[in-house]
C-alpha cells in the first residue's frame, strides 16, 4: 500500500486544471442570447496564430470600448498561443484589423487583406446556422 | 403625397383625404422632429369607434421619411406605441376639416381628449400610467465596470436589473423560452411578470427578433428636449441611446434595428426594475 506517496511533495503535485484551456473563438454577434463559439482544433489554432503572427507590427490604440452595435461585431479569440504576445488576454478580429488586448492596453495590427477574418469566417461555415453565417461580412477586396 | 385615413368605422369605409402641400410640409417636419407617435398600422386598440389615424406617404413624401428610416405607412395614436405628442392627433383631426362629416369629427375629438381607461392603452403622465425612466445619456451603471458591461445583456438593461448572468426571458421564473420567436419571447417575458398594458408606475419596453437567431430589447428612458427617448444595450457592448444609423431613438419601431426586423411589440413592467429576471 502506498502511503501518502507524493503527498505534499511538490514535484508530484499535478495541476488540478489539467491541460491548458483550448483556444476558443467566439462569434460576437448577438444581443439577447449568448454568442456562439467553439474550441479551435490544434491545426486551426496553429493556422490562425500563424496568420496573426505574420501581420505587420501594430500600434498602440485606444481600447475598442464599443466594438459595434446590433449584428456581427467580430471574432473574439481566447487562449490562443501567440509567441509574440504571450501575455495577451484576448484577440478581437475585425475585417481589416486585429486587436490584441493585454491588460488595459490594445495593440492594433492592420490586416489589409483580411486574412485572419477570412480564415475564421471559413471555419465558421460549418459551425453556425446558415442565417447567422451569412451575417458575417465577406472581406473587402 | 400623404393620405390620411381616420380609422373610426366598422362597417363603412373610413374617411380619407390628402394633405395639402402646406399641410404635408408641416406634417413631415413634425415627423422628422420625432413629434408624431408612430405605431405599426396593424396594431390598434381593436375597439369600436376612434382608433387613430392611418398615414400613407408616397412619392417625395415617402422619400423624405425613408431618408430618416421612418415608415411610410403607419398609425398615429399617442400612447399606443409611444407617448410622444398628444397634439399630433389633434393636428391631423384639424386637417380633416371640411373633408369629414362634422359628427364623425366630433366623435373622434371626444376620444382624443379623453384619457384611456385603466387597464387599456394609456397615455404617459396620466394617473393610470406613468413610466419609470433612467437617464438617456448617463450609462455608467452599465458601462463603467467591464464586468457589468460584459455580463449584462439587452434584457438586463430593459429590466433595469443588473444580474451579471446575461439574463434570459423566462429563466428567472422557471421556464426559459424554447427557441427564438416573437411568441416564445413574449410568453417568457409574461412569465417574468411583464404585461401588455400599463397600470401605475411601469418600465416601458419593446422587443424584436432576428429570424430564429436572437432577440433584442429596448427601454423607454428620460425625455430629452421634451421628446421621449429609448435606449438599449446590444449584448456585451455598452448601453447607448442611438440606433444602427447613429440616430437618437424616439421609438424602437421606427428606429434602425439592424437585423432585428421582426417586431415583437411593447410591454410594461411593474415597478422600476423587473427583479424576477435572471
Amino acid at each position: 500500500m502506498l502511503l501518502g506517496a507524493g503527498c505534499g511533495s511538490e514535484e508530484n503535485v499535478t495541476d488540478p486544471r489539467g491541460a491548458s484551456p483550448a483556444p476558443h473563438v467566439e462569434v460576437d454577434a448577438l444581443s439577447g442570447r449568448a454568442n456562439p463559439g467553439w474550441d479551435l482544433p490544434p491545426a486551426d489554432a496553429a493556422e490562425i496564430a500563424a496568420l496573426i503572427e505574420a501581420l505587420p507590427a501594430g500600434t498602440e490604440s485606444a481600447p475598442a470600448d464599443d466594438p459595434g452595435g446590433l449584428g456581427f461585431r467580430g471574432f473574439v479569440l481566447t487562449d490562443l498561443r501567440l509567441p509574440r504576445h504571450p501575455e495577451h488576454d484576448r484577440v478581437r478580429v475585425g475585417v481589416d484589423v486585429v486587436r490584441i488586448e493585454t491588460g488595459g492596453a490594445t495593440l492594433a495590427l492592420p490586416d489589409d487583406h483580411g486574412s485572419v477574418h477570412a480564415a475564421l469566417r471559413a471555419k465558421a461555415r460549418t459551425r453556425l446556422p446558415e442565417s447567422l453565417y451569412r451575417a458575417i461580412p465577406e472581406n473587402r477586396q | 403625397m400623404i393620405e390620411i385615413e381616420l380609422d373610426i368605422f366598422s362597417g363603412r369605409p373610413n374617411p380619407r383625404w390628402h394633405l395639402s402641400a402646406a399641410e404635408r410640409n408641416s406634417f413631415l417636419q413634425r415627423a422628422l422632429e420625432g413629434a408624431v407617435p408612430m405605431a405599426p398600422a396593424s396594431v390598434s386598440e381593436g375597439k369600436l369607434g376612434y382608433r387613430g389615424f392611418l398615414v400613407r406617404a408616397t412619392g417625395d413624401s415617402a422619400k423624405v421619411l425613408k431618408g430618416r428610416r421612418l415608415p411610410t405607412f403607419f398609425r398615429v395614436r399617442d400612447g399606443l406605441a409611444a407617448s410622444v405628442d398628444p397634439d399630433a392627433e389633434a393636428w391631423l383631426l384639424d386637417s380633416a376639416e371640411p373633408r369629414v362629416d362634422e359628427r364623425v369629427e366630433q366623435a373622434a375629438a371626444e376620444t382624443i381628449r379623453r384619457p384611456a381607461e385603466r387597464g387599456g392603452w394609456a397615455v404617459a403622465g396620466a394617473a393610470a400610467c406613468t413610466y419609470w425612466v433612467t437617464s438617456s445619456t448617463n450609462f455608467d451603471f452599465w458601462n463603467a465596470d467591464s464586468n457589468h458591461r460584459l455580463n449584462n445583456n439587452c434584457y438586463n438593461y430593459a429590466s433595469n436589473w443588473r444580474t451579471n448572468s446575461f439574463a434570459q426571458p423566462g429563466r428567472g421564473t422557471g421556464q426559459q423560452y424554447s427557441y427564438v420567436s416573437v411568441g416564445q419571447i413574449r410568453d417568457a417575458a409574461l412569465r417574468d411578470g411583464w404585461r401588455t398594458y400599463c397600470d401605475g408606475g411601469n418600465l416601458y419596453v419593446a422587443f424584436a427578433t432576428w429570424l430564429d437567431i436572437d432577440y433584442h430589447w429596448w427601454r423607454r428612458t428620460e425625455s430629452v428636449g421634451g421628446v421621449g427617448r429609448w435606449c438599449h444595450k446590444p449584448g456585451s457592448t455598452p448601453a447607448r441611446n442611438y440606433d444602427e444609423s447613429g440616430y437618437a431613438i424616439t421609438d424602437p419601431y421606427t428606429a434602425n434595428r439592424g437585423n432585428y426586423t421582426t417586431w415583437g411589440g411593447y410591454m410594461y413592467g411593474p415597478d422600476s426594475s423587473r427583479q424576477t429576471v435572471w
